[in-house]
């Protein structure tokens, strides 16, 4: 990944990639708060638009630097994801879900209607470059590196906490709210640390994103953006923290041919959405490692697993 | 050397609507105990468990453990202070494997919080591989430690029984309850539940049990509570219990073959 974009040095595959770092961030974390945790998000566009808004704001009305943004935007961000977390995060399954879209309406409304701050239908434009010291990512291929150490570390945060005491304590919710809480798990506390920690890598990804295209507009943060990332998440496979960087790389670049039917995208997304839930529950990760188990089975002739081998066929 | 019991209830009361399902329930358990609450289904068994344990809060009554009041209190909390407990209907982490589940167990025992944990810090391997250790050592009681990477859901309905016991085991209880740990279980492994049963009594974890096999309730409490339609008829050692002309007249008769 580090070396793709010196074999494609064109600009705009350097931004697909770019964009494929930011929905890798995004998707790692709801792919905790999802596979992990077992809590169902389809309004994590909201946070993402936090960031970038957040960024976007401090850095063209207040002329900050971009890391400024970046911090506002980590700030605002795990704050709006707490004071939401603490009501909803009582709900369970639809309900939650339910509850995360209407919050996500609410966000995308007010992106439009208090255009003081966020410039409206229009959004805010004139966004600077990063830069560190003297050096400025303003190249996409510098932009890209950057976002790609952040990549890193998030996958490397996320994998971190699954195999952890935390991670143990996310999935027991998942496996059993009653049994976690009777094992000395605060269930609460880690449903709302998990959702805040998921709403900060989004408004991470926001931000970049944000700095990035320039300019922040409200149509970049709808419903459709929310279930682009749910996909992603379903897709790449929720019990596996690979399969958010799976899913996030698959369908960024599946969704990028598919800009030419632009009016068809959500149709299509709905659908590989349908047939991920049916034909691939544990998603390509799990499809993968079930395809890699199978021709271990038929290299290693076991006794038995020739005979289920034989059977099955 | 009946001084100061360990678990003390005293008027436990719970409404759901205008049903009581629990009655103005007394009782006490006193260290090193194993004590048994039967009756017949629907009695509240389980919803005294759900009330000692903050699954429930029970509408009037006081339980106080260790002379500390846990009425109300929050499940985590309840276990922090040193209740496990045990579910009739298994209630295990299918998608974990059968050694996490015992580590989750470990949860309240363990401090490397969200921070930590993302850095992957020293502390929070060492922290990890000790628990590990505690977990194995806890299926090793109970048998499962061949299984221990398997996935839980893998596990028939017995071993599910005895994975429960040593995830609560690893939450380091004073008082251990178990809801009909023998629910499903044939004879070999109700009296292999029996030793493990003896070998937690013998680590000084007290039990409190609900259990409908009356041979393996008589054969391993040093006392018994009966309930029935939430409300408690009897209490006494085994011998006792199986003679009340109450307890007899509530099973209609059951008890008398089943003892």
């Amino acid at each position: 990944m580090a070396l793709l974009p010196f074999i494609v040095s064109n600009n705009y595959y350097i931004k697909i990639l770019i964009v494929l770092g930011i929905n890798t961030i995004i998707v790692l974390g709801l792919n905790l708060l999802m596979g992990a945790a077992g809590q169902v998000s389809i309004g994590h566009a909201a946070f993402y638009g936090i960031g970038a808004y957040a960024s976007a704001i401090v850095t063209t009305k207040y002329g900050l630097s971009p890391w400024f943004g970046l911090a506002a935007a980590v700030v605002l961000g795990g704050l709006v994801a707490y004071a939401i977390a603490m009501p909803t995060l009582r709900l369970k399954g639809h309900y939650l879900a339910m509850a995360t879209l209407g919050f996500a309406e609410i966000v995308h409304v007010l992106f439009l209607e208090l255009r003081d701050l966020t410039g409206g239908t229009d959004g805010l434009y004139g966004l600077p470059a990063i830069t560190v010291g003297g050096f400025s990512f303003e190249t996409p291929l510098k932009l890209y590196m950057l976002v790609l150490v952040f990549v890193v570390l998030s996958l490397v945060l996320s994998l971190n906490i699954v195999h952890s005491r935390v991670g143990r304590a996310l999935r027991a919710v998942h496996g059993s709210e009653i049994a976690a809480a009777s094992s000395g798990v605060d269930t609460a506390k880690y449903k709302i640390q998990v959702f805040v920690l998921s709403a900060v890598l989004a408004s991470i990804g926001g931000s970049f994103y944000a700095h990035m295209a320039g300019y922040v507009s409200p149509e970049s943060f709808t419903l459709g953006i929310s279930i682009t990332l749910v996909t992603m998440v379903v897709v790449g496979g929720m019990s596996n923290v690979w399969g958010a960087v799976i899913g996030a790389s698959t369908l960024t670049v599946l969704e990028e041919y598919l800009k030419a039917y632009d009016d068809y995208n959500m149709v299509i997304f709905g659908g590989i959405l349908i047939l991920a839930m049916v034909f691939m529950p544990q998603g390509l990760v799990g499809a993968g490692a079930k395809l890699v188990s199978v021709f271990k089975r038929r290299s290693v002739i076991l006794p038995d697993a020739a005979g289920e081998n034989s059977a099955a066929s | 050397m009946r001084t100061v019991p360990l678990l003390d209830v005293v008027n436990l009361t719970k409404q759901f609507g205008g049903l009581t399902a629990v009655n103005e329930v007394s009782f006490r358990v006193y260290r090193d105990q194993v004590k048994a609450i039967i009756g017949p289904n629907g009695a509240g068994k389980t919803t005294v468990f759900n009330l000692l344990t903050g699954v429930d809060k029970p509408t009037s009554g006081t339980v106080l453990f260790d002379n500390h009041d846990i009425a109300g209190k929050k499940p985590h909390v309840v276990t922090k202070t040193g209740i496990a407990r045990t579910f009739q209907n298994t209630q295990l982490f299918a998608n974990m494997s059968v050694l996490e589940n015992v580590m989750v167990g470990r949860h309240a025992r363990m401090n490397c919080g969200i921070f930590r944990c993302m850095l992957g810090l020293p502390a929070v391997r060492r922290e990890d591989a000790e628990s590990k250790e505690k977990a194995h050592s806890l299926l090793k009681l109970v048998g499962l430690e061949k299984k221990a990477d398997k996935p839980a859901d893998d596990l028939p309905i017995g071993e599910r029984h005895l994975l429960e016991i040593a995830r609560a085991l690893a939450t380091e209880p004073r008082l251990i309850l178990l809801d009909e740990p023998a629910a499903g279980l044939n004879n070999e492994e109700t009296a292999c539940l029996a030793e493990i049963i003896y070998k937690i009594k013998g680590n000084g974890i007290t039990v409190l049990l609900v259990e409908h096999d009356m041979s393996l309730v008589m054969e391993i409490s040093d006392e018994v509570v009966v309930l029935n339609f939430g409300a408690k008829i009897a209490e006494g050692p085994p011998l006792l219990i199986q003679q009340d002309e109450q307890v007899i007249q509530a099973y209609l008769g059951q008890a008398v073959h089943d003892a």
